[in-house]
């Protein structure tokens, strides 16, 4: 039985990600920050036996350190960077509150690349091999693609923190070819959660049945590239 | 006389020679004009005036705007920029910025500077530049923050910032299009400075007669883009 580390699994997309990988037969090692209460997860938890939960604030860079070490003989077959963050809004032009930034960038960016560091030992150890980061069709700066249709510039923290997770996700497969680990950015639609807000095109579920067949197919020939949900390769 | 304000004035120190010695008078910015000798030397048929400005240091960056309230500033030119805290020159022994050995508080000091910095520049200066007749917002940026253009990792706080500045960069250009400012992203070339080494390709002379043609003939048709030293496009 395959398995897949999730992070952010709390919640919205992380949350139905843990239920689609469940449902595949897949065991899945769910983080979040705060099990106590994340009642969904913890329902889901009940329902099927292969969920595992674990807390963990992607943030607290000791406890990825201590949980790396926890699972030190679990190899890992998928490892989903989900959690993420948008930062405060109104985030445009003239309202850029600088510390968020700051924050919405170790979220986003240093997070998943502290996860990298610390799980990629347990991931060229599984046979999958495959590191899934979460970014967003809001990261393209080429912006040629209807998935970005929100118009350029508003939110600035999120949009920079996706290009960056971009060019982190680029990094990650070269540096990690020799192990044998392909990485991939991944683009999960406009989905009606609470990042995504209630106007949000598509419902979770209609974004991870999109999301799943996808990641079923990443592998060497797709490390250091981005797709969008429906398959296609989203231009930088 | 046109005028452009530049940051980090001490590194781009060429090209406050070359405004000045066009007839541009200049306000160079840099952390600390004291030991910045070669500057103040610099005297063109511009007028070159020397501040002191940290631009991490946004209250003072905010001050300095405020002193310069009544002008109009053809060209600003975030060019302050830094590989890492620790790394003054362009060091490949240095490990901080390769996967495993990741410092993720000078990756943040890095993205202050290269990232967070710009932005708040442009905030502040946003009314001088639409006021000035070529309306120019310039962003030092790199090939190294190409995402296209990555084909061997590593560099992870250099590149993500300057992926993320490009960003940044399209934000600008879409949000100020309706004040006439123009936004680009300038590439110099790998230049024999501080940063770039010694085996460099360009001499500083080059990289900077070239961006200076660059900036004196941007139309507003380029905003958005990336542009080398040698007016050639770069990929996101």
């Amino acid at each position: 039985m395959p398995n897949i580390l999730i992070t952010g699994s709390s919640k919205g997309l992380g949350l139905e990600f843990v239920r689609g990988y469940a449902g595949a037969g897949w065991t899945v090692l769910a983080t979040c920050r705060n099990p106590g209460a994340a009642d969904d997860l913890n329902a889901l938890a009940k329902t099927w036996d292969p969920i595992r939960v674990y807390e963990l604030d992607v943030d607290d860079f000791g406890a990825i350190d201590v949980l790396a070490s926890n699972l030190k003989d679990t190899p890992i077959d998928i490892l989903l960077n989900n959690a993420g963050i948008k930062g405060p809004e109104p985030q445009g032009f003239g309202a850029i509150d600088y510390e968020a930034w700051a924050r919405v960038l170790h979220t986003n960016v240093f997070a998943v690349a502290k996860m990298c560091e610390a799980f990629a030992g347990h991931v060229a150890a599984g046979e999958r091999k495959l590191i899934v980061n979460v970014s967003s069709g809001l990261s393209s700066i080429a912006n040629k693609t209807t998935a970005g249709r929100r118009p350029l510039g508003e939110v600035y923290m999120y949009r920079t923190s996706k290009t960056a997770l971009n060019m982190l996700t680029r990094c990650l497969s070269f540096d990690l070819k020799d192990r044998g680990i392909s990485v991939v950015g991944i683009g999960p639609g406009w989905v009606r959660t609470a990042l995504g807000g209630p106007k949000a095109k598509f419902s979770t579920e209609e974004s991870i049945a999109n999301c799943l067949p996808l990641i079923d197919n990443l592998g060497p020939d797709h490390s250091g590239k981005l797709y969008l949900f429906d398959g296609s390769e989203l231009p930088w | 006389m046109p005028k452009i304000l530049i940051t980090g004035a001490n590194r781009g120190l060429g090209l406050t020679g070359r405004s000045s010695e066009a007839g541009w008078s200049v306000h160079a910015c840099c952390r600390n004009p004291g030991a910045a000798t070669d500057l103040a030397a610099i005297a063109g048929d511009g007028a070159v005036t020397v501040h002191a400005l940290d631009v991490a240091d946004f209250s003072a960056a905010k001050q300095l705007a405020q002193e310069l309230d009544g002008e109009a500033i053809d060209v600003l030119l975030n060019n302050a920029g830094i590989m890492m805290p620790s790394q003054a020159t362009f060091n490949r022994s240095d490990t901080s910025q390769s996967l495993g050995h990741l410092d993720f508080e000078g990756w943040l000091e890095v993205l202050r500077i290269n990232l967070l910095a710009p932005a708040h520049m442009a905030e502040c200066f946003a009314d001088q530049v639409a006021r000035s007749d070529r309306k120019i917002i310039a962003n030092t940026s790199s090939i190294m923050g190409s995402i296209e253009g990555n084909d061997s990792g590593g560099w992870y706080a250099y590149r993500t910032s300057k992926a993320a500045v490009n960003m940044l960069t399209r934000n600008l250009a879409h949000d100020l299009k309706d004040r006439g400012i123009t936004a680009v992203s300038l590439h110099p070339g790998w230049v024999r400075t501080e940063m770039g080494g010694p085996t460099a390709a360009l001499s500083p002379e080059e990289s900077v007669a070239g961006l200076f043609t660059v900036l004196t003939t941007l139309t507003p048709a380029q905003s958005g883009r990336f542009i080398a030293w040698n007016g050639n496009e770069v990929a996101w």
